[in-house]
């Protein structure tokens, strides 16, 4: 099987040596093959998020390495790593995590600003991609004046701009309805089509449950207790 | 290329989103060049003028000195000067003050010469007979009289003596005529009760300016109670006491400066929460910290560069359009008739740089190195909300 991703005894400590020091993430190891759709469940603190910021390359472990397409992102500096994960990653977040008063077009073109594409190929790119999620009519409204699914739409065109391989979602249903929920994964399921890597993190049964996945690690308490690599 | 417009696209933007916390910090920031742009114009304007109508005074003046004060000078010491060479021409001058308690203002008064240096503009004519005066415009202004008009003024023996106004000064500058009474020779001296063959000072022409200097120290060994005053240094005392009275303007005003330095430091520096899950979100989704520095730093230059523009173009407004209104009784320190300002704009660009440097640098670092403390944490916090 091919590897995209792996993580050999991935340690993360907050507050080291400090009296609140924290163990989030203890001894993971894992493989994740391109154009699979992983879920990571668990319940709330049990490691989920902080293992898709590392593999994100939004932080550094504590000890242990992260090889994405063989390149071991925990040694990039700081420059680098930042250039990678722009290229290699899109992100869904939990929060959204949009510029309320920035348009919706605007906020999708966002992650293009510090890039050389040009301002008539950065709009295109945007509106085709506001067209597929149906959210065409409303790209010059802002964002504040959508409702929460029309919201998670715009993260993800915002993750899917820069055209990334590997797309992260960290419980993306957290603020959807059932139905809300079950759009979303229906166009989460499309962009699995093209062939994008897919990580979930996620304790909504509705996700894990849901056909798209391909594989589900489930973890507890900054350990995998169960998936292949447990 | 692209990528630095983008930056500075989006940092535009961004502060338009948050205009009314810019707007105030420019309005704050624009009144503070204003006042700093309106002294440092004002006294430049002030000094340049008073070069300007220098230049047409003689080179070396001629005083007497008696226990320390200024006295008359007798007219036989021109002989004496006359005779020193290098010596051109030596005309003794009568002038003196004159508290008018009409209107509580002191006039200056002047004999008239044939050929008065930097009074050339006039409206009318000079006197040129007994009975007549040429009046400078705060004077016309104060006593509401113009040429035919009678001007009344006592006399050194308590006699009310009528002059007819022929002529008003309205000089490019009203910095050395707005105060003007220009009499007859004669009409002075019986005004003043000057006793016989003494004038107020001598005013010396030398064939070689740069001998200046020499031919001043010549008159002091030949008439030791003589105290020539070269044009150079005249200058240098207009300029120090337009320099002392803007630095006293700038002291009080430092209190304000400091103000306005801690509401820019505190702007400047406190990010928001939103300001700072901004900066979160950027990061997270792929901008490098020196991007987001870049941002910050576009943010900055925007600022201080439109309240620099609008300080100066206020402050420039209010010296040479609205005659420094402000600033004028503290800068000018005319004693009682304030000349009306009708400077000519001069700008002195060192000093523009000056400023420039002393108010955009500050509020930039101040604008970009909280944002680069924001901008270095990991992104991975965006992840957490």
């Amino acid at each position: 099987m091919d590897t995209l991703i792996r993580t050999e005894a991935l340690c993360k400590i907050y507050n080291s040596r400090r009296p609140d020091e924290f163990c989030a993430l203890d001894q993971i190891s894992l493989s994740i093959a391109p154009g699979e759709v992983t879920a990571l469940k668990g319940p709330s603190g049990s490691g989920k998020t902080t293992l898709l910021s590392l593999i994100g390359c939004m932080g550094r472990p504590t000890s242990g390495r992260i090889l994405v397409g063989g390149k071991d992102v925990a040694k990039l500096s700081e420059r680098f790593l930042t250039r990678f994960r722009r290229q290699t990653f899109g992100f869904i977040f939990q929060q959204f995590n949009l510029i309320r008063d920035l348009s919706v077009l605007e906020n999708v073109l966002l992650p293009l600003y510090p890039q050389p594409t040009g301002v008539a190929e950065m709009q295109q790119r945007g509106r085709d991609l506001l067209g597929q999620l149906g959210l065409e009519s409303k790209q010059q409204l802002k964002v504040k004046q959508l409702s929460g699914g029309e919201q998670q739409r715009v993260a993800i065109a915002r993750a899917l701009i820069n055209a990334p391989e590997i797309l992260i979602a960290d419980e993306p249903t957290a603020h959807l309805d059932s139905k809300l929920s079950a759009d979303l994964l229906d166009i989460l399921q499309g962009i699995s089509k093209t062939g994008k890597t897919i990580l979930i993190a996620t304790h909504d049964p509705l996700v894990f449950n849901h056909p798209l996945i391909s594989r589900t690690i489930e973890m507890r308490d900054g350990r995998i207790i169960e998936g292949p690599d447990s | 290329m692209m990528r630095h417009l983008k930056i500075l696209e989006y940092a535009l933007s961004s502060l338009l989103r948050r205009k009314y916390k810019n707007l105030s910090i420019i309005l704050v920031y624009a009144f503070t060049i204003a006042v700093l742009g309106s002294v440092l114009f004002l006294t430049h304007a002030l000094k340049t003028e008073a070069s300007r109508l220098l230049a047409d005074a003689p080179e070396l003046v001629v005083q007497r000195i008696f226990a320390g004060r200024h006295d008359l000078i007798p007219a036989s010491y021109a002989d004496t000067i006359r005779s020193i060479p290098g010596v051109a021409e030596v005309r003794p001058r009568l002038w003196g003050y004159y508290y008018d308690a009409l209107v509580e203002a002191n006039y200056t008064f002047l004999a008239v010469e044939a050929d008065p240096p930097g009074l050339t503009m006039l409206a009318g004519r000079l006197p040129n007979g007994p009975g007549e005066c040429a009046i400078g415009s705060g004077v016309a202004g104060a006593r509401q009289v113009e040429v035919g008009d009678d001007l009344y003024l006592i006399d050194s023996t308590n006699l009310g003596l009528g002059f007819e106004v022929v002529g008003v000064f309205r000089a490019e500058s009203q910095l050395l005529t707005n105060d003007l009474v220009v009499l007859g020779q004669e009409d002075l001296i019986a005004f003043f009760g000057y006793p016989p063959d003494l004038a107020t000072d001598l005013s010396v022409v030398i064939r070689n300016p740069t001998e200046v200097n020499t031919i001043a120290g010549k008159i002091k060994r030949l008439l030791p109670d003589s105290r020539p005053i070269s044009r150079s240094e005249i200058l240098r005392t207009y300029a120090g006491v337009f320099n002392w009275r803007s630095g006293m303007m700038l002291s009080v005003f430092a209190a304000a400066l400091v103000a306005f330095c801690i509401l820019a430091w505190d702007k400047a520096t406190g990010i928001s929460a939103e300001e700072k899950r901004e900066i979160g979100i950027l990061k997270a989704i792929g901008w490098e910290t020196s991007d987001i520095l870049e941002l910050k730093f576009w943010e900055g230059i925007a600022i201080s560069l439109t309240s620099l523009l609008l300080g100066l173009l206020v402050a420039y407004v209010h010296v040479f359009f609205l005659g420094a209104t402000l600033l004028a009784p503290v800068i000018k320190g005319w004693s009682v008739l304030f000349p009306t300002f009708r400077l000519i704009p001069f700008v002195d660009f060192y000093q523009l740089l000056v400023i420039a440097f002393l108010t955009v640098t500050p509020y930039v670092a101040s604008t970009v190195v909280p944002s680069w403390k924001a901008a270095i944490t990991d992104p991975d916090s965006a992840m957490r909300g």
